[in-house]
């Protein structure tokens, strides 16, 4: 429309180069229309009379009004009546002119004024549609859910578009008391990228928002100090506002806006961009909601793996401490993780350790010496999660020792507490900045599994030491009833054996009878030894504890009704429960071959290979031995797995049975 | 091949082997209970043949043997004596140096006779 004015005209504020072309442009084109209204009037002068011809100028007087406003319209209307008087105008007519023109200055103003309005409401419309569409277009990426990066730069284009900027940042505030950019537009090249943490040292717009938690607004940074102001500078930046972006409650960051005009910002602009702002504030709110979801889920798969390892029960936990540096560390963002066990003497030893600069130190079973300040020292003095920050500290030596040459600002430590007892701890540390503040609490899911996980292992080695216990003081109660029946009845036995040989021959000649008596005796005494010595035998085999391994196994292949293909390559004697073990299976194994398994060859090997007892013992017999029916397999597993040995029985049916057993010989 | 002495740490053994041996015309010049006892009386009395079981209390008897024989190796004759029957030690004795064994119940000058003839072969 004719009467719609350039918004960049209207919307910029009344100053002084606009104000002198609106006087310069009414006064011109007032020029004009007066012009054309005198030729009219001089045509129409021909058949109207002059006086009522007048109110042909209010044609120049009206569209002046309206486009230029009240004071060129007065200009103009002026012009006209003196025109009218000095070109037209009859004599005496000075008179109804000057009220012409008062009639022509009241209606200049109400027109203008009205014309003003108009402009204003239709320019206040267009900027709600603007703004609208903004929030929209802002919303609708906000319900997409695209990535945070993306919506933050389109939330800048939007606030710089919306109030006319040049620069538009978004930034926010970080713990350690600077703010991150990001998101950000500009007209004017932008000097901090995205990503950048700023100082917030000297004046700025974020500084005061974060201080009066509301909206800010600076008009000069003349003179000011600080990494803003002298970007501002360098722009030609004059003026900025700032509205704050709060996230459930806490200021989470802020949109500044600046322009080079001094005056670019009218009053009502902090609450248009806060409507867009609260758009940010949910979609960081969405955002953090599907980070924690996503951090949830990945916690809780890292404690199932953990957990996993832990429950199969190994009797060496290493894994599950290694498996745990691992997972503790990138679960929580941590740079570097120590699983460590607390000592009796007030010393600690490593478990594992993961992203540390000096990975020597801890090795595992590398020892760990108390020291200060440190949260390993913390947790053991006091039982409880500790943290430290170390990022105020600028002379090394106010570091413990471990940690001068690591680099180290914050540090969290949780207790691992097994049955109640403090057993060890476990250590993240950040060379970043501190830690979250959560971090003592979601170390503590992984503290507990670790701690079961020993638990179960100390409950495993203590059911195996026991079970050992056992075993060799019933072999140690064995050993010595056949010791006992050897020293007593057995060698009574065999002297009297002897004497009555000696009485036979001491028997005169011709008491065939007493002598043949007497003889019966030193037999029947001879059989009754030999019942003793089976008896004896099944008890304890003798050869074992007189020869050892070698001899007893030689002597069980010779006295086999199967024969027996022995290798032995054994050197040495062996700890009784591991000659024992060894000797029952082979000795079991083999009775089984003859008995059940009816098998026509036995091979036997015994040897010492890598710190350990190998004996493998395989038939040719029918297979299909059964461990679980109560065997005598059964106990010789339990006895080989007391010595933390290993026992394997193959024996499918048909195929003969394989029976391999590993015996460590340092004890477990 | 006369002069005998034996090892045992049974005294009643002992007694009843020294008459046995003695009928047969072996004679006991000296009996020990220990080790240590044992290679002092053979050290002093350079008997022909020695008797040792192979259970010696808390020693070794088949040690006793690997020491007489690496302390005077052209020394007595050695033949090892168990109440356990020879089967059950067989693999003890063929991996001693003694010349033989035989069982307690059996022992006899001739027995013993026979094992070192048997030895020296």
């Amino acid at each position: 429309m004719w009467w719609r004015p350039e918004i960049s005209e209207t919307s910029g504020p009344l100053t002084g180069r606009p104000l002198l072309r609106r006087w310069a442009g009414g006064a011109v084109n007032g020029l004009v229309l007066v012009a054309v209204a005198t030729g009219l009037v001089w045509l129409l002068n021909r058949q109207l009379p002059p006086r009522g011809l007048l109110v042909v100028y209010l044609l120049a007087v009206l569209p002046v009004a309206i486009r230029w406003g009240s004071g060129p319209a007065v200009l103009v209307a002026a012009l006209g009546v003196v025109t009218f008087v000095l070109v037209i105008a009859p004599p005496q007519s000075e008179g109804p002119a000057l009220v012409a023109l008062g009639v022509f200055v009241a209606t200049a103003v109400v027109v203008a004024g009205l014309a003003a309005g108009l402009r204003r409401s239709v320019h206040e419309s267009r900027e709600l549609a603007g703004e609208q569409s903004a929030l929209r277009r802002v919303a609708t990426l906000v319900a997409e859910g695209v990535p945070a990066p993306e919506l933050f730069e389109a939330v800048s284009r939007e606030v710089g578009l919306l109030c006319n900027a040049d620069l538009v940042r978004l930034e926010r505030y970080e713990p350690d008391g600077t703010v991150t950019g990001v998101g950000s537009w500009g007209r004017v090249p932008v000097r901090l990228p995205v990503g950048t943490r700023i100082e917030l040292d000297g004046i700025s717009v974020a500084r005061e928002v974060r201080r009066t938690g509301g909206t800010a607004r600076i008009s000069s940074f003349v003179g000011e100090d600080g990494t803003v102001a002298a970007e501002a500078r360098e722009l030609g930046i004059r003026s900025s506002i700032g509205c704050p972006i709060s996230v459930d409650g806490h200021l989470w960051g802020v949109v500044v806006a600046s322009s080079k005009n001094a005056k670019a910002f009218p009053a009502g602009t902090e609450a248009r961009i806060q409507r867009l702002t609260d758009l940010v504030a949910t979609a960081v709110t969405n955002a953090e909601a599907r980070a924690e979801l996503r951090r949830n889920a990945e916690e809780q798969a890292a404690l199932r793996r953990v957990a996993t390892l832990a429950a199969r029960g190994d009797a060496d936990p290493s894994p599950v401490f290694a498996i745990v540096a691992d997972e503790v560390r990138t679960l929580l963002g941590a740079d570097c993780t120590s699983v460590l066990r607390f000592e009796s003497d007030g010393s600690a030893t490593y478990l594992a350790a993961r992203g540390w600069r000096d990975p020597n130190r801890r090795k595992p079973g590398s020892k760990w010496f108390p020291e200060e300040p440190s949260v390993i020292e913390n947790v053991r003095l006091t039982g409880r999660s500790a943290r430290l920050d170390y990022s105020d500290v600028t002379v090394i030596q106010e570091l413990p020792p471990s940690l001068r040459a690591e680099g180290i600002r914050s540090a969290v430590a949780s207790p691992i507490a097994v049955e109640s007892r403090l057993w060890g701890s476990i250590g993240v540390a950040s060379r970043t900045g501190r830690l979250p503040a959560d971090t003592e609490q979601r170390l503590i899911a992984f503290t507990e599994i670790v701690a079961t996980a020993i638990a179960n292992t100390e409950s495993r080695a203590q059911l195996a030491s026991s079970r050992a216990r056992v075993i060799a003081a019933a072999d140690a109660t064995r050993r010595r009833l056949e010791r006992d029946l050897h020293d007593g009845a057995q060698q009574r036995l065999v002297s009297l054996a002897l004497d009555l040989r000696n009485t036979q021959a001491e028997v005169p000649a011709e008491l065939t009878g007493l002598s043949a008596a007497v003889g019966r005796l030193a037999d029947d005494v001879t059989e009754v030894l030999d019942q003793l010595r089976e008896l004896s035998r099944g008890i304890h085999p003798a050869i074992l504890s007189e020869g050892g391994l070698g001899p007893a196994l030689r002597t069980l292949a010779r006295r086999s009704p199967v024969p027996v293909d022995l290798t032995v390559r054994l050197d040495s004697r062996y700890r009784d429960a591991v000659e024992v073990a060894a000797y029952y299976v082979a000795s079991e194994a083999l009775t089984n071959a003859v008995k059940h398994a009816d098998a026509d060859h036995v091979e036997i090997l015994a040897e010492e290979r890598d710190g350990a007892l190998h004996l493998l013992v395989a038939d040719d017999g029918g297979g299909g031995a059964d461990q679980t029916r109560g065997s005598g397999l059964t106990g010789l597993h339990d006895r080989v797995e007391s010595l933390g040995g290993t026992m394997r029985v193959s024996s499918p049916v048909g195929a003969g049975t394989r029976i391999e057993v590993n015996l460590p010989l340092r004890r477990p | 091949m006369r002069r005998c002495v034996i090892v045992d740490d049974n005294e009643r053994f002992l007694a009843v082997a020294r008459s046995s041996l003695e009928r047969g015309g072996l004679e006991v010049v000296a009996t020990a209970t220990t080790t240590t006892e044992a290679l002092e009386k053979i050290d002093a009395l350079k008997p022909d043949v020695v008797l040792v079981d192979i259970a010696l209390g808390s020693e070794s008897g088949l040690d006793l043997v690997r020491r007489i024989v690496a302390a005077t190796p052209s020394g007595p004759h050695v033949v090892l004596i168990s109440t356990h029957r020879e089967e059950d030690v067989a693999e003890l004795v063929s991996g001693s140096p003694a010349a033989g064994f035989v069982w307690k119940a059996d022992l006899s000058a001739r027995a013993v006779r026979d094992v070192v003839a048997a030895g020296d072969q």
